[in-house]
């Protein structure tokens, strides 16, 4: 495993690395002390990086190895706990004295006094004791649980834990009573509690008794009745929590109220996000929206799931059921927040294909809901996403469809460029179609250059000529191939035919004498790429005229450019036959 | 395990701990713990700059005035917060509420803190009330005085009585156990039934005073209950009388882990179960109608998300309704509460309580009615024929209580007894043949 750690910057090596011990150790204690020393990285490394980074998976590869290589090779390593020091056989592997930084005193506090990593360790419970440690390590507070109960939690089976309360009493011989009383409470004793008379009775009405004996249970049943209380029972049991608080605040009023309950939907409606399921997440919201619309705190809830991770992280999932997608998209327009904007953010930026694909299918699945926005920003999507989407908005919308291709036509993406063009062929003539188009010949593609060209051609005619030459000549300079510079003497031609024919006639006309004497040299590329595009040119125009220039241009140059000559010509003569033939 | 799949694995492992630290996130109240932890330090501060001042100056000096004022002020804003504020000082450190206060000066420091408090003995405060101004001044001249040489906690404590000051609790001086304190110490369940006990009991005054719930101390003890095994008799024995309200949860809550850990529910599951019990009737603290909404309502007030929060709403509101309810059955938890409640109730609480064992017949007649068939059934294979409590008589006409659940199928109706004398009897042991009778709850020996 890579050791980019020692590759990062030296202050966040020194934050993760702690204080290295002088002393010389057996070698069952060098591999314990790398162990923790690796344990205590990979845990501290959640607060330093996110947790797809790639230090932090180099870290956990490190914290595994380590472990393999002291409990693989020298056994059970049984640990004791002290408050800033862990201890293997009375030698001392592990010394923190940073509070914030040491694994020893996070378990010290909470009572763990002893821990042995047995051989064979599965790679499951190394991971859930580094998940337990991260949790403690990122200052997360708990006000549930501390490392004792997750560290129960996580039944282990290969790492044994030594437990104590965490702190007892001091006193060799504890002072107990005032007068008779207890030294907890008597005078200053604070409320007492007193549940009214009969509370929690009478007991129901249970007519007769039954005999008991020993019966065994379905075990189906008991891994059912299990699964209530989990994974995605626990989730739909949230949200019933919700509907069922909501319920009575609205029913009762006085014993429960927005101010109360909305709060904790907030906080399921994140839990939800995390665990990746829009589709209760929008009930969640729909309850709480549809109960307290305007109240303030329903628009914090939306807010709090706006800006929570787990709600960039639901958006970016590509685990996530096609079927889900357009609950999603739904949600993205009631949370608020410019979702839009990420998502095309994410889609340009996304590396993971699989992501990105989910990405798009989201970006399609918004057409109906988020038509204005995507519109706005076509022009940024991918074109394998922009091409169906411009699609999907057109069907949502026909009369959106020229208006679509307008703003795809900005997209720096080719596809998306020669699919735009493709639709603009539909538009009626107009200032802005030929901007548009105009633009288009800045385009890197050489096929969405000479579509613009073409179209522009075909529509602005007369008014195409001069900027069409200038197109040519700038490429003839910039050294466009020979394809290109065919495709654009068209367009020339095609635009403006007379004015092309004087064009063409001075590109082609042969070199002066001293020109000729001077240069024993062939044309410059541009002049050749230029002449290249007459030639073209006068086999779009087909005159006579155009063709006795195709046939003098041929003479005293080239093979190649003979060639292209002589089968301009070849062309001409065969348009001009079939045309007599009727 | 190849390079390839040794890499699946590690970024499995990265995913997933992604995952796990955003979900952590959800429980944290940031905002909450950075508050206390800045008003605790402030807290601290003062209190120790006024018990140093004390010594120079009468707790009515002018002097005292302002940081009187700046004390009691700072303290409301705790208890505010958090409803009862404990401030432990355990060695060099200062906890509020399990929250550790960083103290950057000296002699501020938690040594200095502690050591100021253990002059008279006393390691925690507790403050379950926000304290007056001048309330606050009699607890100073009380602290000023010079401690006895013997039983200086108790002195300080009837100082405290004596002047009248209210809603503030002492404890000893606490320190760091160590590993192996425990051992060849008979093990004993004293312990996490009387902190069971005092920790139910403060679960229902801070919900009642309005405050928020602490749920780990209640996750510790059941947590504690379970790691030392559910089938040890010493923890089925008769609890000792701390409030009506705190035994019944203890031992609904007993009940409900017994329950829990035979239909193997994993750890956290049954962890969250425990602490559910523990406050499924809270709500009787501030109302008697409608005791499950208040419940519901204190368990709303915590801040932070955790799984466990939404097993509590849920099991706080239907641990009465019956199995065929209108909105369909409860969920699993309230359905084996509503099991545990009716039990504890019908062999503790009402009129006439039954015999633990005429309790399961009749809770048996109910099943699939008002309770969950297999939950009850289940309840009954665990505790047994004769579940701890059950007074019987013996064909060699010796009167004994039953003090064990259930060991093993085969000894469902032979549990481990102990005569009136303390005795044990072995019915298991004593032979099939042994015919043996339940005595009505009545018939208890004196």
């Amino acid at each position: 495993m890579a050791d980019d750690v020692q590759g990062t910057d030296s202050f966040i090596a020194e934050l993760l690395e702690g204080p290295r011990l002088g002393r010389r150790l057996s070698e069952h204690g060098e591999a314990a002390r790398a162990a923790l020393i690796a344990l205590a990285r990979a845990a501290r490394s959640f607060t330093l990086y996110d947790p797809g980074n790639k230090v932090v998976r180099d870290l956990i590869g490190k914290y595994r190895d380590a472990i393999d290589s002291c409990v693989g090779v020298h056994g059970s390593t049984a640990l004791t706990v002290q408050a800033y020091a862990l201890e293997l056989d009375e030698e001392r592997v592990y010394e923190e004295d940073d509070r914030e930084k040491s694994l020893s005193f996070k378990l010290f506090r909470d009572g763990v006094r002893g821990m042995v990593i047995h051989p064979e360790v599965p790679w499951e419970e190394l991971e859930r004791l580094l998940e337990v440690l991260s949790i403690r390590y990122t200052g997360i507070r708990q006000q549930e649980e501390d490392i004792v109960t997750l560290l129960r939690k996580a039944e282990f089976t290969r790492i044994e834990l030594d437990i104590v309360e965490g702190v007892t009493p001091a006193e060799e011989d504890p002072e107990g009573t005032v007068e008779g009383g207890k030294t907890r409470g008597g005078g200053a004793g604070g409320n007492p509690i007193r549940p009214p008379d009969g509370w929690d009775l009478p007991v129901p009405r249970l007519e007769g008794d039954v005999p008991i004996a020993y019966r065994s249970v379905d075990p189906d049943r008991l891994v059912a009745m299990c699964a209530e209380e989990k994974g995605e029972g626990l989730l739909v049991a949230a949200v019933r929590s919700v509907e069922e608080v909501m319920r009575l605040a609205l029913d009762t009023g006085e014993a429960m109220t927005p101010e109360e309950v909305l709060p904790y939907a907030a906080e399921v409606a994140e839990y939800l996000a995390v665990e990746g399921h829009p589709d209760l997440l929008h009930k969640v919201l729909m309850v709480t929206t549809k109960a307290y619309p305007g109240h303030a705190d329903t628009a914090r809830l939306l807010q709090r799931v706006s800006g929570s991770a787990a709600w960039g992280r639901l958006i970016g999932s590509a685990d996530l059921p096609e079927e889900e997608l357009p609950t999603l998209a739904e949600l993205m327009g009631i949370v608020p927040g410019e979702h839009v904007d990420r998502l095309l953010h994410d889609l340009q930026t996304e590396p993971d294909v699989a992501v990105r694909a989910r990405l798009g299918q989201i970006v399609l699945h918004l057409a109906e809901t988020r038509s204005e926005a995507l519109l706005e920003r076509i022009d940024a999507v991918p074109s394998d996403v922009a091409i169906g989407l411009m699609a999907q908005l057109a069907e949502a919308d026909a009369a959106r469809h020229l208006e679509t291709a307008f703003q795809l036509a900005r997209s720096e993406y080719p596809d998306s460029q020669k699919a735009a063009i493709r639709v603009l062929r539909a538009a009626p003539g107009s200032a802005r179609l030929a901007t548009t188009l105009k633009a288009l010949f800045t385009s890197g593609d050489v096929e969405v250059r000479v579509l613009a060209a073409r179209l522009y051609a075909s529509r602005a005619r007369e008014h195409a000529f001069d900027p069409l030459r200038r197109l040519l000549e700038d490429r003839a300079e910039a050294g466009m191939d020979e394809r290109e510079a065919h495709n654009l003497g068209h367009a020339l031609a095609s635009a403006a035919p007379d004015r092309a024919l004087e064009t063409f006639r001075e590109w082609l006309k042969p070199r002066g004498l001293l020109s000729r004497l001077r240069s024993a040299f062939p044309d410059s590329p541009a002049q050749r790429l230029r002449r290249w595009a007459a030639v073209s040119g006068l086999g779009r125009i087909g005159t006579p005229e155009a063709r006795e220039l195709a046939l003098r241009a041929a003479q005293k140059t080239d093979p190649t450019f003979e060639e292209h000559c002589e089968a301009t010509v070849a062309q001409i003569d065969q348009r001009r036959r079939a045309k007599a033939r009727g | 395990m190849d390079d390839l799949s040794q890499l699946d694995a590690i970024l499995g492992a990265q995913e997933r701990l992604g995952h796990a630290l955003l979900r952590a996130r959800i429980g944290e109240d940031p905002a909450l713990a950075g508050e206390v932890r800045e008003h605790g330090a402030q807290f601290v501060q003062l209190f120790s700059g006024a018990i140093r001042m004390s010594r120079i100056h009468d707790a009515d000096n002018e002097a005292f005035d302002k940081p009187m004022r700046e004390l009691a002020a700072v303290l409301g804003k705790l208890v505010d917060l958090l409803g009862a504020v404990h401030v432990v000082s355990v060695e060099d450190h200062v906890y509020i509420n399990e929250i550790r206060i960083r103290l950057k000066s000296e002699p501020m420091k938690g040594q200095g803190f502690g050591d100021l408090l253990h002059r008279h003995n006393v390691g925690a405060v507790t403050f379950r009330e926000i304290v007056s101004e001048a309330t606050m001044r009699r607890l100073l001249s009380c602290l000023a005085k010079e401690a006895p040489a013997e039983g200086r906690r108790a002195a300080l404590l009837q100082d405290l009585v004596d002047a009248g000051v209210d809603g503030i609790e002492l404890e000893g001086i606490y320190r760091f156990k160590m590993a192996g304190e425990d051992e060849g110490a008979q093990m004993s369940f004293t312990d996490p039934i009387e902190r069971g006990l005092r920790v139910a009991d403060e679960a229902w005054r801070g919900l009642g005073s309005g405050r928020m719930l602490n749920a780990l101390p209640l996750r510790r003890i059941v947590t504690e209950l379970i790691g030392s095994g559910l089938n040890d008799n010493q923890l089925w024995r008769e609890m000792p009388e701390m409030g009506d309200h705190a035994t019944h949860s203890l031992r609904v809550c007993r009940l409900a882990l017994l329950v829990g850990q035979a239909i193997r529910l994993d750890q956290g599951t049954l962890q969250d179960l425990g602490v559910a019990a523990f406050v499924h009737d809270v709500g009787y603290a501030n109302a008697f109608l409608g005791h499950e909404e208040h419940g519901a309502r204190m368990m709303l007030r915590q801040r932070g998300f955790h799984e466990a929060k939404v097993r509590r709403i849920l099991a706080t509101l239907h641990h009465h309704a019956p199995l065929a309810r209108a909105r369909g059955p409860g969920m699993l938890f309230s359905r084996i509460l509503r099991i545990c409640d009716d039990y504890d109730n019908l062999t503790y609480r009402v009129e006439r309580p039954l015999s633990p064992h005429a309790a399961l017949r009749r809770m048996m007649s109910g099943a699939g009615s008002a309770y969950d068939p297999t939950l009850m059934q289940v309840l009954v294979n665990h505790l047994g024929a004769y579940p701890p409590g059950t007074w019987l008589r013996l064909d060699d006409g010796r009167v004994v209580q039953s003090v064990s659940i259930t060991r093993t199928p085969d000894t469902f109706d032979r549990p481990r007894c102990q005569t009136v004398d303390g005795q044990v009897v072995d019915l298991a042991v004593l032979g099939m043949g042994a015919t043996v009778m339940a005595l009505p709850a009545a018939a208890r020996p004196e």
